[in-house]
């Protein structure tokens, strides 16, 4: 860095010189050329990291929050599904809105296959599954009132470091198959973008049914 | 005529100086960059996989009276060859209801495609050991068993379909992740059908 300091002072130096002398034009272009050339190499090397910076930075957390939610599936169990001759389709008019009210779950027959081989059961559309610990429903998680409307960010990231329904002390534990135990090893800055992208999403009304023993 | 060379000698001096500015300041940053991108390539896979909640399917559990608990030691070994998973008298239930039942470990699932059993992850030869990272780019986004042509399906309950919306840098950072795991010899079952 020193030696270069001391150049460019040089080179200033004698580009000055090179005027004040009025000797050859074209030396004096080349040097200029050269301090151009220089300043433009000091200029890469500083670019290059600011580069891959903005470039990370260019995604807003909604938009991280947005990824997220695609690569983890979170329709898979929150966000009912049409039946299609491809199979269950996630109905994106109805993202999020967790399992439907009025969508019958009857799983009491069940009951001793659950219990005997400890198996796990889901409905048809994957929004209701039927384990040893009863019959869990997914929950809403539009930001209508009847979903995560009133949650606080702090709350959310509660919910699931901790698998405190609501996010709150006193709550039920969240109930299987949430793995909320695997998103609890999201960063900060991750938990939050989803949230932030849930808080974007279409509010449905829809109050999801409480658990349910077998 | 004295300037004049020393001008030049200067230029020539500048000249080679340039070279050197540009070729060390590429090189290191080339270096370090590929040191830093692989590690932080396996760390960045680590964090999705642990994440994503690949042991769910892909690693065994051991029972403990808190329920089933990933086993480490075979840790994204997939369904284990030994390990029988009863399915009898629940045709009707999984065919008429069409609900996917799954074993006791989430290792295997029965619905209405039949049994499937979850792959052997690690970098052994019964896993993960022979693939390229194209293979692995190939069954994610098209679903396609070992990421060849003309294999079978990926069968559910892989979301595949889901895992394919990451990103390239994403999916080959959770395959390089997967290669440092610790290999594993295990002999996942073929699928079955109804």
């Amino acid at each position: 860095m020193e030696t270069r300091q001391t150049f460019e002072k040089l080179c200033k130096s004698f580009t000055v010189k090179l005027f004040l002398m009025k000797t050859s034009c074209s030396l004096s272009i080349a040097l200029l050329c050269m301090a151009l050339w220089l300043t433009n190499c000091q200029q890469q090397t500083a670019e290059k990291p600011a580069v891959t910076e903005t470039s990370v930075a260019k995604e807003t957390p909604v938009q991280r929050g947005e990824y997220l939610s695609n690569i983890l599936g979170c329709d898979d169990c929150h966000t009912p599904k049409n039946m299609t001759p491809q199979g269950p389709v996630p109905d994106m008019a109805r993202r999020f809105m967790g399992h439907p009210a009025d969508e019958p779950f009857e799983a009491s027959d069940l009951k001793k296959p659950i219990n005997e081989r400890f198996l796990a059961v889901f409905s048809l559309g994957m929004t209701a599954a039927a384990g040893p610990w009863g019959i869990s429903y997914a929950a809403n998680i539009t930001p209508d009132d009847t979903g995560i409307g009133a949650w606080t960010e702090a709350q959310f990231i509660k919910a699931i470091r901790e698998g405190k329904s609501k996010g709150m002390d006193g709550t039920r534990p969240i109930l299987p198959p949430m793995p909320w135990p695997g998103y609890a090893k999201m960063t900060d800055d991750d938990l939050k973008a989803l949230f932030a992208y849930m808080k974007t999403m279409k509010p449905i009304k829809n109050v999801v049914p409480q658990p349910k023993t077998l | 005529m004295k300037t004049k060379s020393f001008l030049a000698l200067s230029l020539f001096a500048a000249i080679f100086w340039l070279s050197n500015c540009q070729q060390s300041s590429t090189e290191k940053l080339s270096t370090a960059e590929a040191n830093l991108s692989k590690e932080a390539q396996v760390k960045r896979g680590e964090y999705i996989v642990n994440f994503a909640m690949c042991d769910d399917c892909h690693s065994p559990k051991t029972m403990t009276p808190n329920g089933p608990v990933v086993d480490m030691s075979r840790r994204f070994s997939g369904h284990q060859a030994e390990e029988p998973f009863d399915t009898s008298g629940m045709k009707d239930l999984v065919t008429k209801k069409f609900v996917a039942v799954f074993s006791p470990g989430l290792t295997a699932v029965f619905g209405p495609w039949g049994v499937s059993y979850a792959a052997n992850l690690t970098p052994d030869d019964t896993g993960l050991g022979n693939w390229t990272e194209a293979q692995f780019m190939k069954a994610i986004r098209e679903g396609k068993s070992k990421g060849m042509d003309g294999t079978r399906p990926l069968l559910p309950p892989m979301p595949w379909e889901v895992v394919r919306n990451m990103s390239d840098e994403d999916l080959k950072a959770v395959f390089a992740y997967l290669q440092t795991v610790k290999p594993i010899k295990n002999v996942v079952p073929n699928p079955k059908t109804l």
